[in-house]
């Protein structure tokens, strides 16, 4: 069980592509800082894992989780996260 | 002095590990020096004009209030790569700022009459 956190733009780096290569079904996403621009749209519809984000990094760039795609958090709920996988990788 | 024709190029977003602010505070210098500017956004610099920022709960400086400040500055000649900016989901009204769409070889054109390119 892996967390996976990206924290750079989908759409300018590969990090999200090539975490969606190794990813397995039971790990999930964690999208902070950058990352969060990965939610606008349709990138993540149809995606089988668990998917968080960090609330505020995406009301800071004035976006929103319009597809409901992801389960939303607060740094504190983010610790709890991260204290709950047992392994976490942040793809930079 | 001839006043110069300085195209912007903003390619990089507000809050990320460039300083996207900076590239604001940048154009209305230029500006106060009397330079004929215009200002594309593309790519991930299309995110500096996304409307609705509350950047102080990750205690930044929303950069909306730079962009206000361009039409102070009779900075009018804003552009917005419009591939960019549909890659990504954003139409007209996600956009805070008055600018014009442009496609690839607009984009093209506008590249060419510059004296100067300033890319960021």
């Amino acid at each position: 069980m892996i967390l996976h956190i990206i924290n750079r733009s989908p759409f300018t780096t590969n990090h999200l592509k090539n975490c969606l290569e190794v990813i397995s079904p039971e790990d999930a996403l964690l999208f902070m800082d950058d990352g969060v621009y990965a939610l606008q749209g349709d990138l993540l519809k149809t995606l089988p894992f668990k998917i968080h984000a960090i609330e505020m990094d995406l009301q800071a760039r004035g976006l929103n989780d319009s597809n409901s795609s992801a389960t939303l958090i607060n740094y504190a709920q983010m610790v709890e996260l991260v204290a709950k996988y047992p392994l976490s990788k942040t793809w930079f | 002095m001839q006043p110069k024709n300085l195209l912007f190029v903003i390619r990089h977003s507000s809050y990320g590990l460039f300083p996207g602010r900076e590239i604001l505070d940048a154009i209305l210098a230029a500006s106060a020096y009397g330079q004929n500017i215009q200002v594309l956004f593309m790519d991930e610099g299309i995110w500096q004009i996304k409307s609705d920022q509350q950047a102080n709960l990750i205690a930044q400086k929303s950069v909306e209030k730079n962009l206000a400040a361009f039409e102070i500055y009779e900075i009018e000649e804003l552009f917005v790569c419009e591939r960019s900016a549909l890659e990504r989901g954003i139409s007209a009204d996600d956009i805070s700022v008055d600018a014009q769409w442009l496609n690839t070889a607009s984009i093209q054109a506008l590249l060419s009459k510059q004296d100067q390119i300033l890319s960021f």
